[in-house]
């Protein structure tokens, strides 16, 4: 049943997604022709054209900014008109379980913001492509990682894997405090919104103070315990990847619960 | 068929009472077939159940029956459905003679009077029966 | 088994008691009218039973499950408000039903659609109210549960689309399930109904055949309702 909740939360999502990103592409392809008029030697000769490309230009920028910020509110968005307004009296009584409402919920968030960022840089790839900056790119690539391996004793490519692991960790645990947020402030009678700013604003503080707590606590005796003293700076970056991880696991199973029990001892729908 | 309910009695028995004077007046042949209990219940507007337990009733009586197959219809017995008209006649007597003599009429009056309106009602020829 | 048990069923919202020590039992085959005034536990009795509200005490039982994914599919459930998506096209709708109902039987659901006229291109936004309502009826009838839960299904309709949803629910009647419908329109819905449920203030007042209703008291049940519910 995960899969054909999954199935239609896509469904749900990619009428604005898709067209969204098509969108910041094709503009980002404009953005490209305007640079080249900006910088090419003739620029000033045509006015016209200059406004144009301007115009392009800012359009990109706007464009980026508008597909970041909508992978955001779609995500609340559909938590909350799908679950917590009238469409949650269908899908809470689909014969699926709360957790499987969760999941599929944070699954698809978690896929539109990876492809939300691949997205950004892909345009921003696009908006500066010259023919030779293809090469450059692949060769600047090629030679990034073994130059990160070799300047801070760091596997470059176990670092991109962990880089990009903490992401969909980060994205995830995103999309948690806001559904646990949104759940606990729907449980109540009246002023359910406010209420979930409120919630969200007390979960966001606790989860920083947690970490700056811990994070002091590491710095006060863990610099100075003598397993870390005889890592070397890999070793050191991988346990910081580690240490990450493993809070923002915590964290999000934390919230995660917190999303579950609201979902399924204090519903109240209107 | 047109169906009318009123409030102070079952609808099943409401439901039977109609479907005797419809057998009776012929708006339902001898040997017709009758529709099933769901499509009649959708055109009466009434519970299924209610249909089924209405018509259950008017197989006890003999008016309808039904064969395991192919449905049910109502009787083919003539002798039945005279009977049955006379007995609905006889009702209608009763409950129109009860009437007349609340208001003081004897029966000797009250066939004095039927013959009167049928000789003026039947010289306009509105007498629809 | 009973479609339906509640034993000393009770529903507390902070102090106020929505459903006070409810004990009753709805056998299969039945169509029962759930019958109280606005405000008397109706809609509360109905989402214990959906799973969207859980008992403060007591139990109720659907098919011998407590509420859960087992109940769920069991109950077709049409809430008291039009709750489909409203960027869905009909063909969605259908889609997403029978995607979670193995019970969903779409060649039902496209007849009773075309009998209205209603195109399956056609999107839930582009609708009038009224279509809404029957486009959420027709999805809910549709389905061969084995209880259908329909919250105030005829109110606020005019007399022509409450004729339609009656015959609706009469024409899919099934004799291995039963229906719960819940008003206070009692004139409009009493002639469908096998039983009725006085339900006010969390508690039962009574229930009866409608049947021995209009034998015992030679009144319809709009008129007892009246009378019970005087104000």
């Amino acid at each position: 049943m995960l899969g054909k909740l999954i199935k239609h939360e896509f469904r749900a999502t990619a009428r604005i997604m898709l067209p969204l990103i098509g969108a910041l592409l094709a503009v980002s392809i404009l953005a490209n022709l305007s640079m080249r008029q900006v910088g090419s030697p003739n620029a000033g000769q045509s006015s016209v054209l200059n406004i144009l490309s301007t115009i392009a230009l800012i359009l990109f920028g706007v464009g980026i900014m508008a597909v970041f910020i909508m992978s955001i509110v779609l995500m609340v968005q559909r938590f909350r008109s799908n679950l917590l307004q009238d469409e949650g009296y269908i899908m809470f009584t689909l014969p699926v379980t709360a957790h499987g409402l969760i999941w599929s919920k944070i699954i698809v968030s978690a896929v539109w913001f990876l492809a939300t960022i691949a997205a950004i840089a892909a345009a921003g790839v696009t908006s500066v492509l010259r023919m030779r900056y293809i090469r450059d790119l692949i060769d600047a690539i090629r030679q990034a990682l073994p130059r990160l391996t070799a300047s801070q004793a760091v596997d470059g490519t176990a670092a991109v894997i962990e880089m990009v692991l903490i992401i969909i960790f980060a994205a995830a645990v995103m999309c948690l405090i806001f559904y646990a947020a949104l759940s606990t402030g729907h449980g109540f009678a009246n002023h359910k919104m406010l209420l979930s700013v409120i919630s969200f604003i007390v979960y966001t503080v606790a989860m920083e103070l947690i970490s700056s707590l811990i994070a002091n606590l590491f710095t006060s005796m863990g610099w100075s315990l003598p397993f870390y003293n005889t890592l070397g700076p890999s070793g050191r970056f991988h346990l910081t990847c580690g240490y990450l991880m493993f809070f923002m696991a915590i964290s999000g199973a934390v919230f995660y619960v917190i999303t579950a029990v609201n979902l399924k001892r204090r519903l109240n729908l209107e | 068929m047109e169906w009318q309910f009123v409030d102070n009695a079952p609808i099943y028995s409401q439901i039977v009472q109609q479907m005797r004077l419809n057998i009776a007046s012929g708006v339902l042949a001898p040997g017709e077939r009758l529709r099933s209990v769901r499509d009649m219940a959708v055109e009466a507007g009434v519970n299924p159940n209610t249909m089924q337990r209405a018509l259950a009733e008017l197989e006890r009586d003999g008016l309808v029956y039904s064969q395991r197959t192919s449905g049910r219809y109502v009787t083919e017995e003539t002798s039945m459905i005279e009977e049955t008209r006379k007995t609905i006649a006889k009702d209608y007597v009763k409950s129109f003679m009860e009437s007349m003599n609340r208001l003081g009429y004897s029966s000797r009056e009250i066939a004095d009077i039927i013959e009167a309106f049928e000789k003026e009602d039947g010289a306009h020829g509105n007498l629809k029966m | 088994m009973a479609i339906l048990k509640c034993n000393e069923l009770t529903k507390q919202y902070g102090s106020v008691c929505a459903l006070d020590h409810i004990s009753l039992t709805i056998e299969p085959g039945r169509i029962v009218g759930l019958l109280g005034p606005n405000g008397s536990g109706k809609t509360t009795l109905i989402k214990l039973a959906n799973g969207l509200l859980t008992p403060s005490s007591g139990e109720i039982l659907i098919n011998g499950d407590k509420p859960g994914v087992e109940s769920k599919r069991f109950i077709s459930y049409l809430p008291d408000r039009t709750c489909i998506a409203t960027w869905m096209t009909v063909k969605q709708l259908m889609d997403f039903y029978m995607d979670f109902y193995g019970d969903f039987d779409v060649d039902a659901a496209r007849q009773m659609l075309s009998r209205l006229g209603i195109d399956e291109k056609q999107r839930v936004r582009q609708m009038s109210k009224g279509t809404r309502e029957k486009v959420q009826l027709i999805l809910v009838m549709s389905r061969k549960a084995g209880l259908y839960l329909l919250d105030e299904p005829i109110g606020g309709v005019d007399p022509a689309t409450r004729d339609y949803i009656l015959n609706t629910i009469i024409g899919n009647y099934n004799p291995e399930a039963s229906v719960i419908i819940s008003t206070h329109l009692i004139a409009d819905v009493e002639n469908v109904l096998d039983d009725v449920i006085f339900i006010n203030c969390g508690q039962i007042v009574l229930t009866s055949s409608v049947d021995d209703i209009r034998e015992n008291n030679g009144k319809s049940v709009d008129a007892l309702f009246r009378e019970v519910f005087k104000c």
